[in-house]
């Protein structure tokens, strides 16, 4: 009671933190609103209204119901084991396990904040089935419906659900992970064997789904979720799914041992926690130190010390690569090392970025836009200044890192045979580099699919990379005059001063591609290349400029 | 060798270095002593280039560094005090990164493998630097100093952390280094390191050099023949710590 009261007491002292205090209570309170008047601003009408089907079927409400809980299934249980491990901090271990509060207690408060915690995670879902419009199609439905009022007793009963189902997951996380996080070999045994079992399921799931998808076809996604296959795999979301829709398809017979099978296994979780209450203190204290560490280096956005904390406990394998295998001369050994430490850290994210571009580089070729004659024809602008967007959003997340590293390792960078400015060139380029890689595989798709969009392609790595190599010039320029990267102040300053900085910086090329494309109607890449120049020549003065600053830059300041 | 004409560096208004001269002959090691807070750390920043002097002239081979830092600092090795080293390369690869650097594969090709087993690193060869313990990384750190060809070496506290065989192998390949002639420049706490290694010292306080010369000569000065270095050391010290900027 003294935890939760000093916890209370103290979201009272921190505006962030009261925030978030006034969210979770405002959530709970519409929640409960909610399941007791069964939804807001119901029978209002609104112009969305007409939109709305009169009457839905219930096979669909049924892959929806089993949508959000097979989903919500699914990821609780990707994420059992590492509970423990994400429960307490620091300071948790020094000041409150010496005090003689039975680890049961601080176990049943933790549960009871995380099971909250947890619901809140379908807080859109829920949005969408409690706003005026959600309101409303569950209104139509029940026009349509031969049971009225059915659909609000199915709305009141998925609040109950979700918050069943997270107590439900977070019982059965604690209770593996006291037996997964001990430290033994044996315990690291049985984590590797879950974290495979975890891996395969998943795959063997998403197979499965894309499979039968492929067999049957797109219209066959809905019914997937009702696949008896599915539902046995993630059968706490069916299981939750069926005592949702029960006030409409009657089917309580059903519902209510689903519902025990729910309320059984959390209680049969809890116990087995409760048994094994005693390993809380240790496994706690063994990997607080390591998590603080990894929220921190999160909060830094610094991939490289994540990756390298998981180096430190054994979890990291080294590949070796083309990359390594390469050699260089000079300065070209810093581009060298800054793509090993990449492919190490931010490698990952770059996947997800690439496969973006070619995402964007494919939809660039089927947008079409309708010209003055009534002949449709693929938008030229669309992909250079779509793959300009992301340049700068991967340049945020690459640049970040990065630089870090650079303020970080002063000390061997600095009496290297270069100059300050050789070297936060060589810096710079280094980044764009995998950068430029994912700009030019997008455009390569886009001219595949519709080799007539060459020019549009070809202008778009000329304007994203190039500007690509402007952003990561302007960040390092920013880490130069902000370096407390740890500081949340500086760090969200430094936001600010990127967007400002990007507008204007931007603004020269942008202001070209709109003369010579939107006014001179030249061709997309003749109105590209001259801007792609500008965004070079900005590049190179903000790359001298950081030069300049890293020659007086001091790390031990 | 290595030339520091009035070095001066302040940080704000404060000044940690003031006006240091001093000259290290090639074949010839010198070490560099003085209280916490001294500028002993800053002065060898400064001569290594990770920091911009305020004032005074550093000449390295005969190449002044504020002039032409690349061909400055291509003969010069420095060893921080915290190793400072990529978490996400391999021992093995950032032995060749600092070759790379310095354009001296040939001697990484060369003198690579024996220069990790002379350090206790062949069996880490292939592992993340992450994965070092504090001791290996300096270890790690003092190997990729002899990696190339530098004939001006500065260490800041390179024994520290260090366990005693690999303390043995520094001593030596110091000792080596200068017997090819190169400019050694210690920063060191261990003032009998300091006595056994160092053919000179010069003692900093407060960013003023107290003296500079040979040991005997330093028991000289202030008539404390016979006496040990500890001793000789504070009674020129005294009243002189400061606290570190």
């Amino acid at each position: 009671m003294k935890t939760f009261k000093n916890s209370f007491l103290r979201s009272l002292k921190s505006g962030r933190r009261l925030i978030g205090l006034i969210f979770f209570f405002g959530y709970y309170g519409w929640i409960s609103r909610s399941f007791w008047s069964g939804g807001s601003g119901s029978g209002k009408s609104n112009p969305f209204s007409e939109l709305v089907p009169p009457n839905v079927p219930t096979d669909l409400l049924h892959s929806i119901a089993f949508g959000a809980f097979g989903v919500f299934s699914f990821l609780s249980f990707a994420s059992i084991g590492s509970q423990l491990t994400l429960m307490f901090r620091s300071p948790d271990v020094d000041v409150l396990f010496p005090t003689p509060v039975p680890a049961k207690h601080l176990l049943i408060f933790k549960l009871i904040r995380d099971s909250l915690l947890t619901a809140v995670v379908p807080v859109i879902l829920i949005f969408v089935f409690g706003s005026r419009s959600g309101a409303t199609l569950m209104q139509n439905w029940q026009s349509g419906s031969t049971n009225p009022g059915a659909i609000y007793g199915a709305h009141r009963l998925s609040f109950l659900a979700w918050v069943l189902q997270s107590f439900f997951w977070t019982s059965i996380g604690y209770a593996v992970s006291l037996y997964l996080s001990r430290g033994t070999v044996q315990s690291d045994r049985w984590a590797k064997i879950w974290n495979r079992f975890t891996l395969v399921i998943g795959l063997l799931l998403l197979g499965y789904i894309v499979a039968k998808v492929y067999v049957q076809g797109p219209g066959s996604l809905a019914k997937a979720f009702r696949d008896p296959v599915l539902a046995t795999i993630l059968f706490p979301g069916y299981c939750s799914s069926q005592f949702v829709l029960a006030p409409i398809t009657g089917a309580w017979n059903l519902a209510i041992p689903c519902l025990a099978f729910l309320i059984v296994g959390a209680g049969v979780a809890l116990k087995v926690a409760f048994n094994n209450a005693d390993w809380l203190y240790e496994v706690t204290a063994m990997n607080v130190q390591v998590m603080d560490q990894r929220r921190q280096a999160a909060k830094n956005q610094d991939m490289v010390s994540i990756a390298a904390q998981r180096a430190q406990s054994g979890k990291f394998k080294i590949r070796q690569g083309w990359i390594q295998r390469l050699e260089f001369k000079g300065k070209m050994a810093l581009v060298w090392k800054e793509l090993i430490i990449f492919s190490r850290s931010t490698q990952s994210m770059f996947v997800v970025f690439t496969v973006l571009f070619v995402g964007v580089g494919y939809l660039s070729t089927v947008i079409p836009a309708v010209s003055r004659s009534g002949r449709s024809t693929p938008v030229e602008i669309f992909q250079p200044m779509m793959f300009g967007f992301l340049a700068f959003v991967v340049c945020s997340a690459v640049a970040t890192t990065g630089f870090i590293q650079m303020l970080k390792l002063g000390d061997v960078q600095k009496p290297l045979p270069f100059t300050p400015g050789q070297i936060v060139f060589f810096e710079v380029f280094a980044k764009t580099i995998p950068i430029l890689a994912s700009i030019v595989l997008g455009s390569l798709v886009s001219i595949a699919f519709r080799p007539s969009m060459w020019s549009s392609g070809l202008a778009s790595i000329l304007g994203a990379g190039s500007f690509a190599f402007l952003v990561c010039s302007l960040y390092c320029v920013l880490f130069l005059l902000f370096p407390e990267y740890e500081d949340p102040t500086q760090r969200g300053f430094r936001g600010i001063v990127m967007l400002l900085g990007i507008t204007v910086f931007s603004l020269p090329s942008v202001f070209v591609v709109f003369l010579m494309y939107g006014v001179l109607k030249l061709p997309i890449l003749a109105a590209v290349a001259p801007a792609a120049l500008v965004n070079l020549g900005l590049a190179m003065i903000a790359a001298s400029i950081g030069g300049k600053l890293y020659g007086s830059f001091n790390a031990s300041d | 060798m290595l030339q520091v004409n009035g070095l001066v560096k302040d940080y704000k208004k404060f000044r940690a270095v003031n006006g240091l001269s001093f000259e290290i002959r090639p074949g010839e090691i010198i070490g560099l002593l003085g209280p916490n807070g001294a500028g002993k750390t800053t002065a060898l920043r400064c001569i290594s280039g990770i920091l911009k002097p305020t004032e005074g002239q550093i000449l390295i081979n005969g190449i002044d560094l504020a002039r032409d830092q690349s061909k400055a600092k291509a003969g010069l090795a420095f060893v921080p005090e915290m190793p400072s080293l990529y978490e996400l390369l391999t021992v093995d690869e950032h032995l060749r990164f600092i070759a790379m650097c310095f354009d001296t594969m040939d001697v990484y090709r060369q003198f690579g493998d024996g220069l990790l087993e002379r350090y206790h690193l062949s069996d880490k060869k292939g592992e993340l630097v992450a994965t070092l313990s504090k001791g290996m990384r300096q270890k790690l750190s003092v190997a990729c100093a002899m990696v190339h060809k530098a004939n001006v070496l500065l260490f800041d506290e390179p024994l520290i952390g260090v366990d005693p065989a690999g303390v043995h192998e520094i001593k030596t390949d110091l000792q080596q280094a200068k017997e090819r002639g190169c400019s050694v420049l210690i920063s060191t706490h261990l003032l009998d390191t300091a006595e056994k290694l160092c053919d000179r010292v010069l003692i900093l306080a407060k960013g003023n050099k107290l003296f500079e010369g040979t040991i005997p000569e330093l028991k000289t000065s202030l008539n404390m023949e016979g006496a040990d270095l500890e001793k000789v050391f504070l009674r020129l010290t005294e009243g002189e710590t400061s606290s570190t900027p």
